[in-house]
Protein backbone atom coordinates (compact mmCIF):
# COMPACT_ATOMS: atom_id res chain seq x y z
CA UNK A 1 0.00 0.00 0.00
CA UNK A 2 1.47 3.28 -0.65
CA UNK A 3 1.55 5.56 1.94
CA UNK A 4 0.34 9.05 1.37
CA UNK A 5 3.16 10.63 0.86
CA UNK A 6 4.79 8.64 -1.74
CA UNK A 7 1.23 8.60 -3.27
CA UNK A 8 1.73 12.91 -2.84
CA UNK A 9 4.86 12.72 -4.87
CA UNK A 10 3.25 10.13 -7.36
CA UNK A 11 0.40 12.10 -8.29
CA UNK A 12 3.00 15.09 -8.40
CA UNK A 13 4.88 13.62 -10.77
CA UNK A 14 1.95 12.63 -13.37
CA UNK A 15 0.59 15.93 -13.06
CA UNK A 16 4.32 17.09 -13.40
CA UNK A 17 4.46 15.01 -16.66
CA UNK A 18 1.00 15.95 -17.97
CA UNK A 19 0.91 19.74 -17.70
CA UNK A 20 4.80 20.16 -17.97
CA UNK A 21 4.60 22.28 -14.94
CA UNK A 22 7.20 22.24 -11.72
CA UNK A 23 5.72 21.82 -8.14
CA UNK A 24 5.73 25.48 -6.49
CA UNK A 25 7.74 25.16 -3.15
CA UNK A 26 4.03 26.27 -0.92
CA UNK A 27 1.03 24.97 -2.27
CA UNK A 28 -1.19 27.11 0.15
CA UNK A 29 0.56 30.32 -1.62
CA UNK A 30 0.86 32.33 -4.12
CA UNK A 31 2.93 35.75 -3.40
CA UNK A 32 6.33 33.59 -2.58
CA UNK A 33 7.10 32.86 -5.78
CA UNK A 34 6.83 34.06 -9.78
CA UNK A 35 6.48 32.17 -12.97
CA UNK A 36 8.72 32.37 -15.99
CA UNK A 37 6.80 33.42 -19.25
CA UNK A 38 5.39 30.66 -21.04
CA UNK A 39 5.84 28.09 -18.59
CA UNK A 40 3.68 26.72 -15.71
CA UNK A 41 4.23 25.87 -12.11
CA UNK A 42 1.09 23.88 -10.42
CA UNK A 43 0.17 23.60 -6.64
CA UNK A 44 -1.15 19.94 -4.51
CA UNK A 45 -3.24 19.80 -1.53
CA UNK A 46 -3.63 16.04 -0.78
CA UNK A 47 -4.81 15.46 2.86
CA UNK A 48 -5.47 11.89 3.78
CA UNK A 49 -8.11 10.39 5.38
CA UNK A 50 -9.55 6.76 6.22
CA UNK A 51 -12.39 5.70 4.64
CA UNK A 52 -14.90 3.54 7.04
CA UNK A 53 -16.00 0.49 5.64
CA UNK A 54 -18.59 -1.35 7.83
CA UNK A 55 -17.52 -5.01 8.99
CA UNK A 56 -14.16 -4.70 7.97
CA UNK A 57 -12.25 -2.10 9.92
CA UNK A 58 -8.71 -3.97 9.81
CA UNK A 59 -8.93 -3.04 5.72
CA UNK A 60 -10.03 0.55 5.33
CA UNK A 61 -8.63 2.00 2.75
CA UNK A 62 -6.93 5.15 2.94
CA UNK A 63 -8.22 8.00 1.02
CA UNK A 64 -6.97 11.21 -0.69
CA UNK A 65 -8.67 14.33 -1.49
CA UNK A 66 -6.98 16.42 -4.15
CA UNK A 67 -6.75 19.82 -4.91
CA UNK A 68 -4.58 20.77 -8.41
CA UNK A 69 -4.13 24.07 -9.18
CA UNK A 70 -2.17 24.72 -12.36
CA UNK A 71 -1.31 28.40 -13.24
CA UNK A 72 0.20 29.22 -16.77
CA UNK A 73 2.31 32.56 -17.14
CA UNK A 74 1.67 33.73 -20.95
CA UNK A 75 4.44 33.75 -22.83
CA UNK A 76 5.61 37.07 -24.41
CA UNK A 77 3.80 37.40 -27.67
CA UNK A 78 1.10 34.69 -26.45
CA UNK A 79 -2.86 35.77 -26.26
CA UNK A 80 -5.06 34.51 -23.18
CA UNK A 81 -6.94 32.36 -25.88
CA UNK A 82 -3.55 30.78 -27.24
CA UNK A 83 -3.42 29.29 -23.71
CA UNK A 84 -7.40 28.74 -23.08
CA UNK A 85 -8.46 27.27 -26.18
CA UNK A 86 -5.30 24.82 -27.01
CA UNK A 87 -2.67 23.71 -24.34
CA UNK A 88 -5.61 24.35 -21.16
CA UNK A 89 -7.74 21.35 -22.59
CA UNK A 90 -5.35 19.40 -23.59
CA UNK A 91 -4.55 19.33 -20.18
CA UNK A 92 -8.20 19.23 -18.41
CA UNK A 93 -9.18 16.42 -20.47
CA UNK A 94 -6.89 14.61 -18.92
CA UNK A 95 -7.03 15.82 -15.36
CA UNK A 96 -11.37 15.56 -15.69
CA UNK A 97 -11.07 12.33 -16.90
CA UNK A 98 -11.67 9.58 -14.61
CA UNK A 99 -9.59 7.24 -16.31
CA UNK A 100 -6.53 9.31 -16.21
CA UNK A 101 -6.62 8.84 -12.40
CA UNK A 102 -6.89 5.03 -12.79
CA UNK A 103 -3.96 4.26 -15.48
CA UNK A 104 -0.63 4.81 -16.22
CA UNK A 105 1.79 6.15 -13.34
CA UNK A 106 -0.84 6.28 -10.73
CA UNK A 107 -2.50 2.63 -11.79
CA UNK A 108 -0.20 1.18 -9.12
CA UNK A 109 -1.64 3.89 -6.23
CA UNK A 110 -5.20 4.60 -7.19
CA UNK A 111 -7.88 1.84 -6.07
CA UNK A 112 -10.71 3.75 -7.59
CA UNK A 113 -11.97 7.27 -7.43
CA UNK A 114 -13.80 8.41 -4.76
CA UNK A 115 -15.29 11.67 -6.20
CA UNK A 116 -14.84 12.06 -10.31
CA UNK A 117 -12.86 14.88 -10.97
CA UNK A 118 -14.61 18.42 -10.96
CA UNK A 119 -13.74 21.56 -11.94
CA UNK A 120 -16.35 24.26 -11.64
CA UNK A 121 -16.01 27.59 -13.80
CA UNK A 122 -15.10 29.73 -11.41
CA UNK A 123 -12.29 27.76 -10.92
CA UNK A 124 -10.67 29.14 -13.64
CA UNK A 125 -9.17 32.70 -13.24
CA UNK A 126 -6.56 35.21 -14.45
CA UNK A 127 -4.57 37.30 -12.45
CA UNK A 128 -2.05 39.87 -14.31
CA UNK A 129 -0.70 37.39 -16.81
CA UNK A 130 -1.52 34.51 -15.42
CA UNK A 131 -3.93 32.02 -15.91
CA UNK A 132 -5.27 29.01 -13.45
CA UNK A 133 -7.73 26.15 -12.67
CA UNK A 134 -8.58 24.48 -9.86
CA UNK A 135 -9.58 20.71 -10.31
CA UNK A 136 -10.99 18.67 -7.51
CA UNK A 137 -10.43 14.60 -7.05
CA UNK A 138 -10.58 12.48 -4.25
CA UNK A 139 -9.39 8.98 -5.01
CA UNK A 140 -8.69 5.86 -2.44
CA UNK A 141 -5.11 4.52 -2.31
CA UNK A 142 -4.47 0.88 -3.02
CA UNK A 143 -4.21 -1.27 0.12
CA UNK B 1 15.86 53.23 -23.87
CA UNK B 2 13.91 53.16 -20.84
CA UNK B 3 10.10 52.90 -20.56
CA UNK B 4 9.39 56.10 -19.22
CA UNK B 5 11.19 57.14 -22.57
CA UNK B 6 9.08 54.85 -24.76
CA UNK B 7 5.90 56.08 -23.38
CA UNK B 8 6.94 59.78 -23.77
CA UNK B 9 7.95 58.82 -27.69
CA UNK B 10 4.27 56.67 -28.24
CA UNK B 11 2.20 59.89 -26.88
CA UNK B 12 4.38 62.59 -28.55
CA UNK B 13 4.08 60.63 -31.97
CA UNK B 14 0.24 59.90 -31.01
CA UNK B 15 -0.30 63.22 -30.71
CA UNK B 16 1.39 64.74 -33.88
CA UNK B 17 -1.71 62.53 -35.58
CA UNK B 18 -4.32 64.79 -34.41
CA UNK B 19 -2.40 68.32 -33.55
CA UNK B 20 -0.39 70.03 -35.93
CA UNK B 21 2.76 70.83 -34.88
CA UNK B 22 6.48 71.99 -35.98
CA UNK B 23 8.38 69.01 -37.48
CA UNK B 24 10.75 67.25 -34.97
CA UNK B 25 12.61 68.68 -32.13
CA UNK B 26 11.23 71.97 -32.99
CA UNK B 27 7.87 71.04 -31.74
CA UNK B 28 7.92 68.14 -29.39
CA UNK B 29 10.54 67.39 -26.75
CA UNK B 30 10.61 65.03 -23.85
CA UNK B 31 11.35 67.20 -20.32
CA UNK B 32 10.05 70.95 -19.79
CA UNK B 33 11.25 74.21 -20.50
CA UNK B 34 10.19 77.49 -20.02
CA UNK B 35 8.52 78.91 -23.04
CA UNK B 36 9.65 82.30 -22.92
CA UNK B 37 13.02 81.26 -24.03
CA UNK B 38 11.85 79.56 -26.77
CA UNK B 39 11.62 81.01 -30.97
CA UNK B 40 8.30 82.21 -31.70
CA UNK B 41 8.28 79.57 -34.41
CA UNK B 42 8.53 76.25 -32.10
CA UNK B 43 4.76 77.00 -30.77
CA UNK B 44 1.86 75.17 -30.29
CA UNK B 45 4.98 72.82 -28.91
CA UNK B 46 4.11 69.56 -27.00
CA UNK B 47 6.46 68.82 -24.07
CA UNK B 48 6.10 64.92 -22.57
CA UNK B 49 7.76 65.41 -18.80
CA UNK B 50 7.74 64.26 -15.41
CA UNK B 51 7.26 60.71 -15.59
CA UNK B 52 6.43 58.58 -12.40
CA UNK B 53 5.40 55.31 -11.84
CA UNK B 54 4.17 52.91 -9.00
CA UNK B 55 4.47 49.34 -8.52
CA UNK B 56 1.87 46.60 -7.05
CA UNK B 57 2.90 43.46 -6.49
CA UNK B 58 0.58 40.79 -7.19
CA UNK B 59 0.29 37.24 -7.27
CA UNK B 60 3.13 35.43 -8.71
CA UNK B 61 5.37 38.16 -8.19
CA UNK B 62 4.01 39.99 -10.87
CA UNK B 63 4.20 43.66 -10.83
CA UNK B 64 1.46 46.06 -12.08
CA UNK B 65 3.00 49.13 -13.45
CA UNK B 66 0.84 52.45 -13.44
CA UNK B 67 2.74 54.91 -14.93
CA UNK B 68 1.95 58.72 -15.15
CA UNK B 69 3.15 60.97 -18.06
CA UNK B 70 2.32 64.60 -18.06
CA UNK B 71 1.59 66.38 -21.61
CA UNK B 72 2.05 69.99 -21.69
CA UNK B 73 0.64 71.69 -25.09
CA UNK B 74 1.80 75.34 -24.96
CA UNK B 75 0.36 77.91 -27.51
CA UNK B 76 1.55 81.63 -27.61
CA UNK B 77 -1.28 82.90 -30.01
CA UNK B 78 -3.55 80.30 -29.19
CA UNK B 79 -7.15 80.89 -28.23
CA UNK B 80 -9.14 79.45 -25.22
CA UNK B 81 -11.29 77.11 -27.08
CA UNK B 82 -8.87 76.05 -29.77
CA UNK B 83 -6.62 74.86 -27.10
CA UNK B 84 -8.96 72.90 -25.15
CA UNK B 85 -10.54 71.22 -28.89
CA UNK B 86 -6.48 70.13 -29.41
CA UNK B 87 -6.87 68.36 -26.12
CA UNK B 88 -10.18 66.80 -26.62
CA UNK B 89 -8.59 65.48 -29.93
CA UNK B 90 -5.69 63.86 -28.29
CA UNK B 91 -8.07 62.31 -25.83
CA UNK B 92 -9.68 60.41 -28.07
CA UNK B 93 -6.61 59.59 -29.82
CA UNK B 94 -5.42 57.85 -26.38
CA UNK B 95 -9.02 56.33 -26.01
CA UNK B 96 -8.46 54.96 -29.47
CA UNK B 97 -5.22 53.83 -29.55
CA UNK B 98 -5.27 52.35 -25.44
CA UNK B 99 -1.97 50.40 -25.73
CA UNK B 100 -0.17 52.87 -27.54
CA UNK B 101 1.08 50.73 -30.44
CA UNK B 102 1.09 47.95 -28.04
CA UNK B 103 3.56 48.81 -25.06
CA UNK B 104 1.65 49.28 -22.77
CA UNK B 105 -1.96 47.31 -21.36
CA UNK B 106 -3.90 50.18 -21.53
CA UNK B 107 -3.56 53.97 -20.89
CA UNK B 108 -6.05 56.24 -20.66
CA UNK B 109 -5.73 60.35 -19.54
CA UNK B 110 -6.73 60.77 -15.92
CA UNK B 111 -6.72 64.47 -15.59
CA UNK B 112 -7.17 67.55 -17.90
CA UNK B 113 -6.50 71.48 -17.62
CA UNK B 114 -6.19 74.47 -19.41
CA UNK B 115 -3.68 76.83 -17.19
CA UNK B 116 -3.69 80.20 -18.04
CA UNK B 117 -2.44 83.65 -16.60
CA UNK B 118 -2.82 87.23 -16.88
CA UNK B 119 0.85 87.31 -16.74
CA UNK B 120 1.84 85.31 -20.12
CA UNK B 121 0.63 84.85 -23.60
CA UNK B 122 1.77 81.42 -23.48
CA UNK B 123 -1.68 78.79 -22.64
CA UNK B 124 -0.87 75.18 -21.52
CA UNK B 125 -2.86 72.68 -22.09
CA UNK B 126 -2.35 69.59 -19.67
CA UNK B 127 -3.17 66.24 -19.85
CA UNK B 128 -2.05 63.62 -17.46
CA UNK B 129 -2.29 60.44 -19.21
CA UNK B 130 -2.29 57.28 -17.19
CA UNK B 131 -0.41 53.46 -18.28
CA UNK B 132 -0.91 50.43 -16.97
CA UNK B 133 1.23 47.26 -17.71
CA UNK B 134 1.57 44.04 -16.03
CA UNK B 135 4.81 41.76 -16.20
Amino acid sequence: MPTPAAADATFAAAIATLTGGTRMASDHRTDLEGIAAGTRKFQLVDPSFTIEQAGNWNESPVGMALLVSVHHKLGAAETERDYTADEMHTHLASLLNPGWWEAGTLAATVLRLIESPALERSDVVRVGRVISYRVTVAVALKP
Amino acid sequence: MSDFAAIEDALIAGVRTVVTLPAGELGAEKGIREPSTMNGDAFPHLFAHNPGEDVELIEFQQERRTTRVQLSLVTADGDHGGLATKLDAIRDWIVSNRTLGGIVLYAFVSSRSVNESVLTHFKEGLLEVTTVQEV
